[in-house]
């Protein structure tokens, strides 16, 4: 009975955990745009992140190695640091759209600008980050992160024209009056909220802080398997019904608020209120992650000792590390500039720097030295390979699209 | 470094870089570069593995390089000797390097100290109760009390016995009611003699007796 509580519990947690402000503001603006044109997108860079965590999960349970270990002893310490310093910047950019996203939440509710609330969001992750325990923040902001499901119910009530839903899914290439370019840009970053650096980082320093064996590797595959799949739903959900509500219209979406709105107009009050707890869970539980990322990605490369479960006395450098970026991510909030704009470049970015941190997993998966039976299966590598290519294409387009598309404008 | 080794053992590819951990696993730093010495006969034989950032800084070169340098020497003033760690000392190679030491014995590097002392250990909310470290002569001549509140005498010695780890943990002191200093060992069983000396030492050091740790109060 408590093990089928801990995977049902570890199933939740991933399902909540796998949404954050990228998804919640790419998923509603491919909707808003293209309908359900890119939804397969989602369901490839699902597919991706499995096949990802899964690779990073195994290498850390079978050789304790986290991610950012590997990078530096594979590419070895020069491009490893170009990839610190673009892997470091991208999370620090996706914190910051994390905090800002918990301040425009806290907004929707309170009708206070959301520049107000930027400090105390900024404190209260820090404040967690240093006294909760690793477990609880995990489960606590993943389970609550489930109100999110409120989109699918939303969905269903809003009576979508499935007919052409099918259509669309069918037909995915843009619409008449739409361009490749943008087409391709959204798609870049559709793909890049499904299929982020930090995520692993995360996985697999969090597999190796708790030791996994190989026995909890099985259930953490598992969770990962059932729980990813379940929150690209979600994603599929919020981009269903942008689909719905703006894109006969030909509203874009530029606000977290509006990716809300279709929701309050299926299900009312009660329904904004959910939404609204599971935007704070999502981006919240996603700030803590980011947070923790930063420090995970500079004390590996060096070597530090690092972690949640260490004593903070025992591994000063990466608390400071955790304690530089919140701070350096919520200065920049206070600038007042928008948050939505810093998902959308983050979005960007992390499809720029993925294949450096990717390709040392892949290579590392494979080495028998290290695995030895866990090594890549022929299903593994050629999944593996696909997407490494997959991935390759989006870093290699994703600046171009950004130009030549002034981030999605025209 | 004979049994637990790839065979052939690579430099590049075995040693530099890895992560290296003590013997609970605890990491320690990076093979930041490998000392070789070279003998009479022209061979190298590896003698060290150096761990630091201005190692690692050399390394790399360039514009990075020469930022990372700078940022050591600034706070160490100078270039800083790195962390030595001789090769006698590697238990392991593998997927890590594994010492035969415990990471205590190792220096940590200045900027951990001093981050850890003038920023981690200011903020409340994670103070361990018995986390502190402190030297033998802070305690040592320090008065201290029983539960009740009432002076039991001076400290002069802190006795220990091996716990369940076997590390050397304190189970109780010794308080002297009078003066403080060395007690010439005629307390323990076994030293007796001469005759005179140990009378005189029983006259001067008289109430001098045995506390079990957890009867110990530190403050009053």
């Amino acid at each position: 009975m408590k093990k089928v509580l801990a995977v049902t519990l570890g199933i939740l947690t991933a399902i909540g955990g796998f949404v954050d402000i990228g998804d919640l503001v790419a998923n509603a603006q491919s909707g808003a745009r293209f309908g359900m044109r890119q939804a397969w997108v989602v369901v490839v860079g699902v597919i991706g992140i499995c096949v990802f965590a899964e690779m990073a999960g195994r290498v850390a349970a079978v050789s304790g190695r986290p991610v950012f270990d590997l990078v530096r002893e594979r590419l070895g310490p020069r491009i490893a640091m170009t990839n610190l310093v673009g892997s470091y910047l991208v999370t620090l950019l996706t914190l910051t759209a994390e905090i800002g996203g918990i301040a425009l939440t806290v907004q929707l509710a309170s009708g206070l600008p959301h520049v107000l609330w930027v400090p105390l969001a900024g404190f209260a992750v820090w404040v967690v980050l240093w006294r909760v325990k690793f477990e609880l923040m995990e489960q606590l902001f993943g389970v609550l992160g489930l109100a999110l499901v409120v989109f699918v119910i939303a969905l269903i009530a809003l009576d979508p024209p499935w007919g052409s839903f099918a259509d669309q899914l069918t037909h995915p290439g843009p619409p008449s009056g739409e361009n490749w370019s943008t087409w391709g840009y959204l798609a870049v970053s559709l793909f890049a909220s499904a299929l982020t650096p930090y995520e692993v980082f995360f996985f697999s320093s969090g597999g190796v802080e708790e030791k996994w064996t190989s026995d909890d590797l099985a259930t953490e595959r598992s969770n990962t398997a059932v729980g990813f799949p379940l929150g690209g739903l979600l994603g599929l959900a919020i981009m269903g019904c942008a689909a719905v509500v703006y894109e006969p219209a030909g509203i874009e979406v530029d606000q977290l608020s509006q990716t809300a709105l279709p929701v309050a107009v299926s299900l009312g009050k009660v329904g904004l209120v959910v939404v609204m707890i599971g935007f704070f869970a999502a981006t919240f539980g996603a700030a803590l992650e980011t947070g923790l990322s930063t420090g995970y990605s500079i004390a590996q490369y060096f070597g530090w000792r690092w972690g949640k479960l260490v004593r903070p006395r025992e591994a000063a450098r990466f608390h400071t590390v955790v304690l530089v970026s919140v701070l350096l991510g919520t200065a920049a909030l206070l600038t007042t500039i928008d948050p939505v704009q810093i998902t959308e470049l983050s979005l960007l970015f992390s499809a720029v720097v993925l294949p450096l941190t990717y390709l040392p997993i892949l290579v590392v998966a494979n080495d028998r030295d290290y695995l030895g039976e866990h090594a890549n299966g022929r299903v593994q590598n050629v999944l593996g390979v696909t997407f490494l290519i997959l991935i390759l294409i989006a870093a290699v387009a994703a600046i171009p699209l950004m130009i030549l598309t002034g981030m999605g404008q025209s | 470094m004979t049994r637990n080794r790839p065979d052939p053992l690579r430099v590049e590819f075995h040693l530099l870089d890895r992560q290296i951990v003590d013997l609970d696993g605890r990491p320690v730093g990076k093979v930041d570069d490998v000392e070789l010495t070279r003998d009479p006969d022209g061979t190298y034989r590896i003698t060290a593995l150096l761990v630091g950032q201005y190692v690692l800084a050399e390394r790399i070169g360039g514009l990075v390089g020469r930022l990372l340098r700078t940022l050591a020497r600034r706070r160490g003033g100078g270039a800083p000797e790195p962390l030595r760690i001789t090769a006698e000392h590697v238990q392991r190679v593998g997927s890590d390097v594994r010492l035969s030491l415990r990471a205590e014995l190792l220096d940590l590097p200045p900027s951990e100290t001093w981050l850890r002392d003038t920023l981690i250990a200011r903020i409340p909310g994670r103070a361990v109760p018995g986390d502190e470290v402190v030297r033998a002569s802070a305690l040592l001549g320090r008065p201290v009390y029983d539960a009740a509140g009432r002076r039991l005498g001076k400290v002069t010695d802190l006795i220990t016995r091996p716990d369940e780890h076997g590390r050397e943990r304190t189970v109780a002191v010794l308080v002297t009611p009078r003066r403080r200093g060395r007690l010439l060992g005629y307390e323990r069983e076994g030293q007796h003699g001469p005759w005179l000396l140990a009378r005189l030492a029983a006259f001067v050091h008289r109430g001098t007796r045995e506390v079990p740790w957890h009867e110990v109060r530190w403050k009053p």
